[in-house]
């Protein structure tokens, strides 16, 4: 009896091992004859994995199953999307920055998951611990509130919730929409009272149904519902208006008109995606990968493929990155002292 | 009528052959993963996301969708054979299928099964058909305090689902809600019990719970057992349907079971699963012979297979009518639509109809697929018995890691599976029955997030709960089921046996 158990465990044991290599293994295609005639480079080598930091079918996967699907085209291989949610992001990019640094492990990577949930917990990775490949697409933020209110404006807003406490959908200390709610409202002198909720979806749904009153979402979850007067927006957390909604005004121009100066008006409250490679990769592999992913991101399909999910595609390289990504950390810090975000 | 037309044309696409072989693909694989345990419908879906871009959009919505409700008809039948639940939503299967197997009437319940999800399904379909608008608006009216009150009301009456010790069943509950607390917290972000392990802050999730539990316990159980190769049951040819007893006994229970799902499935959460669940209880509530179940009772294996088909196709309702995927399946099926352009949302019906009914249309057709593919091969699947054990646990050992593996992609989640497995026979050792444990675990994050959620609405005043009628409703029944209980308890009029049963 005893020996049998055994038997069963090796057998268990065996099976997990022969799954687990079979799941790391990666068949070698043919590489595009035209990418290694222009480059001696020996990469890539077999097919590319694209992290994820979040579940299938969320806004993020479906910018990287876009990345994955075009990246095919310029670099001859396939790159498949393995997602790692959890964590507000963080578990798929630590995962991305201990990841073998050869080049075939990228990951998409977001604003928030680098410049600000490093300042509110102890994580294992900063932004230097990454080569930053390219920008993909941002993802403003839109003020939006039921389609039958009475509220047509920030002023209305303003005057309306004096003496009020305002509900407000919110999907997570240290995301976006936590820093725009923060910086509007702390800065308007609005009284709040953030409901959690997991996902900006089911904050929509409960601004429908009248559970709460106002919530920050992106137009991917959002434009349908704007476009048939079940939503209102209010206005755009960005610097400018943007292409996609001439007529919707910024958050600094409607609290200007309400008298009332921005501090932030300069920074950008829009989700921001970059690939990322560990730092250790050689250099000649992240140019190669530089090179080509501008030209993925340029693609004609995959442009209108970020413009059916009402994104829009930035392309922003390399070093500025980094730049950009510090500048953000900085802004963010003292966004989070002055508002005592994640404090409450 | 405007319906009938439109269903006709989508009929008429749906019919093609094209269409016809996307939709085969999608229940076959759907069935498969439903059969095979830890892999669900979200693994397969992911999995085969990215062929559906180079398909038209009515092909690949419809191939996808296949996969969700084929799985709710696969789960069964490893539930029934070899007790261990192909899916989460058929964990209860195992209560009562799993008897019935090995009484020799493992045909029986894989027959009924596979009939009551199709009766369950094809209902669905046409609640799904004429009322999706209405349906998918009412669902709105379910905001946190609801949920609170939902999740209350499941904790209370879903509590001693298995009958048996209260006080076990309670402790098992307990441990579910602790459980349950795992994770970063809603309101603060702070990580709660996770001892400095980032894996642990995403929570623990239900899949590989349930496979530890069930699965790996069981398999531990037979290794440990003395080694014998006839004990699994042969099950005879001439016996592999349902008598006439059988059938009359589960017509009611699979019209209850779509009646419990069809609902439950319009509302986010784990619908699925606790559809299960709920329609269970109510079976053994109404049953005039409550003692048999846990011992191969029927109709703990209609209602429950109903339920959970039914939730499956009606979760299609938010996601079609308003775009809400309030199901991790269902956000599979938004990101199939967006990579094509189309947002499905309260337009999605008026601006592509052609699209919703081909859906419609080819899920009739599935479900009927379904049932072919069922029926027949009863016989097969039954003779699945017939492999040796050594045989055939190992290879669903080999699975369980698989599918366990494949949900978020992580070799800490096999960790899990196997802590729980350890544990789980540990606990069937002591006399316990898990399930209650997973009813907490469910249960606890509704009942946290709704009353958090909701306590944040009200500025922290309990009271304006009861101004909802919906929640005051589930609320006040819940007060009532407790006094009852414990006046039952304390009344002297009865003998103090009285407060053994239950």
């Amino acid at each position: 009896m005893k020996k049998m158990k055994w038997k069963h465990l090796l057998l268990a044991t065996g099976l997990l091992s022969t799954i687990l290599v079979g799941c790391s293994s990666n068949q070698i295609s043919e590489a595009n004859p035209e990418a290694s005639a222009e480059n001696k480079l020996d990469f890539p080598t077999k097919s590319l994995n694209l992290i994820v930091p979040f579940a299938a079918g969320g806004s993020t996967d479906t910018v990287g199953r876009g990345v994955a699907e075009a990246t095919q085209k310029y670099l001859g291989e396939t790159m498949i999307v393995v997602n790692r949610p959890g964590a507000s992001g963080t578990i798929g990019v630590t995962e991305t920055s201990k990841a073998q640094a050869d080049g075939h492990t990228l990951g998409l990577v977001t604003g928030t998951t680098l410049a600000m949930q490093p300042l509110l917990k102890e994580l294992d990775y900063t932004i230097e611990d990454f080569e930053f490949i390219s920008s993909v697409v941002y993802n403003p933020l839109l003020l939006v509130v039921d389609g039958k209110s009475d509220i047509n404006s920030i002023q209305d807003l303003i005057s309306d919730s004096k003496g009020k406490t305002l509900k407000v959908g919110h999907p997570g200390v240290g995301t976006v929409n936590d820093i725009a709610h923060a910086a509007l409202f702390k800065t308007a002198g609005i009284k709040v009272s953030n409901v959690p909720f997991k996902a900006n979806n089911e904050s929509i749904a409960s601004i429908m149904g009248g559970h709460i009153d106002i919530a920050a979402v992106h137009p991917m979850e959002s434009a349908e519902y704007i476009q048939n007067g079940q939503l209102k927006v209010l206005g755009i957390f960005t610097p400018e208006r943007i292409d996609l909604f001439p007529e919707v005004p910024t958050i600094a121009e409607e609290l200007d008109k309400a008298g009332i100066d921005f501090e932030f008006k300069d920074y950008d409250f829009s989700a921001w995606y970059y690939l990322a490679v560990p730092k250790d990769t050689p250099d000649e592999v992240v140019t190669y990968l530089r090179d080509n992913m501008k030209k993925v991101i340029e693609d004609p399909g995959f442009k209108k493929n970020a413009e059916t999910l009402k994104m829009s595609v930035r392309s922003i390289v390399g070093e500025e990155i980094q730049t950009q990504l510090n500048a953000m950390k900085e802004a963010n810090q003292i966004m989070i002292d002055k508002f005592d975000i994640g404090k409450e | 009528m405007d319906a009938i037309t439109n269903l006709t044309n989508g009929f008429a696409s749906a019919l093609s052959l094209e269409m016809l072989l996307v939709c085969f693909i999608g229940v076959l694989v759907g069935q498969v993963t439903g059969v095979l345990p830890g892999i669900g419908p979200t693994g397969a879906m992911a999995i085969l996301l990215p062929l559906s871009f180079g398909m038209d959009p009515g092909a690949g919505l419809i191939m996808l969708a296949g996969i969700y409700y084929g799985s709710m008809y696969g789960g069964s039948i490893t539930s029934i054979l070899v007790n261990l639940p192909g899916e989460a939503a058929s964990l209860v299967t195992t209560l009562d299928g799993y008897q019935m197997a090995r009484k020799g009437r493992g045909g029986a319940a894989l027959s009924i099964a596979a009939i009551g999800s199709w009766i369950a399904g094809t209902l669905a379909i046409v609640g799904l058909m004429f009322f999706a608008p209405v349906l998918a608006n009412a669902a709105l009216a379910f905001g946190p305090p609801e949920f609170f009150g939902l999740g209350l009301f499941g904790l209370i009456v879903l509590s001693n689902l298995t009958g048996g010790s209260f006080g076990k069943s309670v402790l098992m509950v307990i441990i579910g809600l602790m459980l349950s607390t795992v994770g970063v917290d809603l309101v603060t972000g702070d990580d709660r019990l996770t001892f400095g392990v980032l894996e642990l802050s995403k929570g623990i999730d239900l899949v590989p719970v349930v496979m530890g539990l069930f699965g790996l316990a069981e398999i531990f159980s037979v290794a440990m057992a003395p080694y014998q190769n006839s004990k699994m049951i042969k099950v005879k040819l001439k016996e592999m349907y349902p008598n006439k007893q059988e059938a009359k006994r589960s017509v009611w229970p699979i019209i209850r079971g779509t009646l419990v799902g069809f609902p439950m499935g319009l509302l986010p959460g784990p619908a699925g699963f606790m559809s299960t669940l709920i329609s269970y209880k109510l079976e053994k509530q109404l049953s005039r012979q409550p003692d048999e179940f846990g011992k191969g009772a029927i109709e703990g294996v209609a209602g429950p297979e109903s339920a959970n088909n039914a939730a499956s196709t009606s979760a299609m309702i938010p996601f079609l009518a308003l775009g809400f995927p309030f199901s991790p399946p269902t956000a599979l099926l938004l990101g199939g639509l967006l990579v094509h352009g189309i947002t499905p949302g309260p337009m999605f019906i008026s601006q592509h109809g052609d699209l919703f009914w081909l859906v419609v249309a080819s899920m009739y057709i599935g479900n009927v697929m379904l049932l072919v593919l069922n029926l027949p091969l009863v016989g097969v699947f039954a003779s699945l018995t017939r492999v040796p054990v050594k045989i055939l646990m190992p290879i669903i050992t080999g699975i369980m890691f698989i599918g366990a593996y494949s949900i978020n992609n992580s070799i800490f989640d096999l960790w899990i599976m196997l802590a729980f497995g350890i544990a789980g026979f540990i606990i069937k050792y002591c006399g316990y029955n898990p399930a209650p444990l997973v009813v907490g675990l469910v249960l606890g994050t509704v009942f946290e997030e709704g009353l958090r959620q909701g306590l944040m609405m009200t500025e922290g005043n309990f009271l304006m709960f009861f101004e909802r009628p919906i929640t005051a409703t589930l609320l006040g029944i819940s007060i009532v089921i407790v006094i009852l209980n414990v006046l039952k308890i304390a009344l002297p009029l009865k003998k103090s046996s009285a407060s053994n049963k239950q």
